[in-house]
């Protein structure tokens, strides 16, 4: 295997363990109670049948 | 009813993982990156992985969580919540037509993971080994020839049908019971098992004395060392793309209905990661360091070539069991690897059914036992031309056009629905609505710009280099013409079948309301 080879293989790996790692230790280390939502307004207004009975309520 | 939600955020994580972790993991991605430039097929793969595999994956969890929290959970009624016109539910129907033509032949693979996991432990496999016998034996169990080791279908149709009924079973205990529990127990055990074949591979050394240079680190050379040159032929990029496409499990219609079981509270930015994560390190890590490295410490710089060549099928069913063969523990490491495939495919291919099942639930009221039932039977009957007409072209004729084409055409459609139709402003809201992480505000360009466009790259040039040859069935031989004509006629009447539903399915809707 060349240096070149080498070199791919360290940083592809690096890359996808990377990426493993950092997203299993937020997941296992996040409880849904204590995560830092980010919570914009909810709302999709696309006029579909439960929109269209929303309005029609209100 | 009342639609489940998944019990646990690692449930559908490891669920949505299973589904994109297939046997493409262990067989395609080696083979696609040994042709096109080693090492080097890694920039293209790691740029398509960025601007379409992620992106795309956030999209799809995005519109299903939204549309599952009003009552949809299949492509016709996902697209329509974010684009409420007619063809945004007619369009949606590719979202249950790809999955469920996929399962009609990939159910039957599915089956020759787990009678080769049988013959490997009970020792028949093991007396096939050279590449001939080898050979014979995969074509004698497929029915397509009479030998020593089988005479006729049987074989293959048995084991078809304990697939297609395991299949069923867990389907049938929903989301929850079947899904998710079959995901949190097969996922770990899939890890479990590549890791001790990957092992069994990176010590083998160079095993023959006389020929030192057949050693691992010639065949991690061959699939790692870059040709830089390759990333000036445009089929490389495209190569890297497709296998981004195939491995995430984007564009199939099986995320979205997974992500509308969440709860419109539940993350999807950070879980929709995990999950390609769960994929990459699958794919790239031990996927790449069995099957390549293996065959070239076995058959040399020459034979490894001819194995490339030859393509996934062959590497996995053909040269694998030549590799076992020739390795100590023979039975049980070709059990692990075969019965690795096999719980691959398991729970990718339930995730091709829970689309239509959602379909049947949400906008015509089945239960769970009326539409396990009708599809049990439908694609039961469905799933026979590629069974027996498996040398006609019939399983070809359906890749191109469901498990290629249309994956890509559904893909570039909602993400132009949720990217433009919806906005992207809207729709980077709901991507971080409940998120456990922040997204970069480049994604935002990308979304909107760069993966439609390069989607449509892509599907244009499919369809100039394979497309119209195979809509004017160009490439089939006279023989095989009949069966070639009938599969896409049957295609087209079974999509036609789907949209009929679905305008049914509002009409009623509309009437009720």
């Amino acid at each position: 295997m060349t240096a070149g080879g080498w070199i791919m293989i360290a940083l592809s790996w690096s890359f996808i363990i990377g990426l493993s790692v950092f997203c299993m230790k937020r997941v296992i280390g996040l409880k849904n109670s204590q995560a830092d939502h980010i919570k914009p307004i909810y709302e999709i207004d696309t006029g579909d049948l439960g929109d269209s009975e929303k309005k029609k309520n209100k | 009813m009342p639609r489940e939600n998944w019990s646990s955020r690692i449930g559908i994580i490891l669920a949505v993982a299973g589904s994109a972790v297939g046997l493409g993991n262990f067989l395609r991605f080696p083979v696609q990156a040994a042709q096109n430039g080693g090492g080097a097929f890694m920039i293209p793969y790691i740029i398509a992985l960025l601007l379409l595999g992620i992106p795309l994956c956030w999209v799809e969890w995005t519109m299903g969580r939204a549309a599952g929290g009003r009552g949809h959970g299949s492509g016709p009624g996902i697209l329509n919540v974010f684009w409420s016109h007619r063809f945004s539910r007619y369009f949606g129907s590719l979202g249950i037509f790809i999955p469920l033509m996929i399962y009609f032949y990939y159910v039957y693979i599915e089956s020759w993971c787990l009678a080769y996991a049988w013959y490997a432990i009970s020792g028949s496999l093991g007396a096939a080994a050279t590449a001939g016998e080898a050979k014979n034996f995969l074509t004698a169990f497929q029915g397509l020839a009479d030998n020593q080791w089988f005479s006729g279908i049987s074989s293959a149709y048995l084991f078809f049908l304990i697939t297609f009924v395991i299949n069923f079973l867990v389907i049938y205990r929903g989301v929850v019971k079947g899904i998710e529990t079959i995901s949190k127990i097969a996922m770990p055990i899939l890890v479990v098992l590549g890791v001790v074949i990957m092992f069994r591979v990176l010590t083998l050394g160079a095993p023959d004395p006389a020929r030192p240079e057949w050693s691992l680190t010639g065949g991690l050379g061959f699939m790692w060392n870059p040709d830089f040159s390759a990333l000036t032929d445009a089929k490389v990029w495209l190569s890297a793309a497709g296998q981004i496409f195939f491995t995430t499990s984007v564009g199939l219609g099986l995320i979205i209905t997974y992500a509308s079981y969440l709860k419109e509270n539940d993350d999807v930015a950070l879980s929709g990661l995990s999950s390609i994560s769960i994929n990459e390190f699958m794919e790239v890590v031990i996927g790449a360091s069995i099957a390549i490295p293996a065959a070239f410490i076995f058959f040399g710089p020459d034979g490894i070539k001819e194995v490339a060549e030859g393509g996934a099928f062959n590497l996995g069913f053909v040269t694998m069991p030549m590799i076992f063969d020739q390795m100590p523990m023979t039975a049980l490491l070709g059990f692990i690897w075969f019965f690795l495939l096999f719980l691959a495919g398991v729970t990718s291919s339930i995730s091709m059914l829970q689309p239509a099942i959602a379909f049947l639930e949400d906008e015509f009221g089945f239960t769970r036992k009326q539409s396990v039932s009708f599809l049990g039977l439908f694609t039961f009957i469905a799933a026979q031309p590629a069974i027996f007409f498996l040398d006609k072209g019939v399983l070809d004729m359906m890749d191109f056009w469901a498990g290629t084409f249309a994956i890509v055409l559904f893909a570039t459609g909602e993400v132009i629905i949720f990217g433009w139709v919806y906005g992207i402003d809207k729709g980077f809201d709901q991507l971080h609505h409940g998120a456990d992480i922040k997204v970069p505000r480049i994604f935002k360009f990308i979304i909107k710009y760069v993966t439609p466009s390069y989607l449509i790259i892509i599907l244009s040039y499919w369809f100039y280099q394979d497309g119209i040859d195979n809509l004017l069935l160009r490439k089939v031989s006279d023989e095989n013409f009949p069966y070639a004509l009938a599969t896409m006629l049957g295609m087209v009447i079974f999509l036609a079948g789907i949209v009929a539903a679905v305008e049914i399915a509002w009409r009623k809707k509309d009437r009720k309301s």
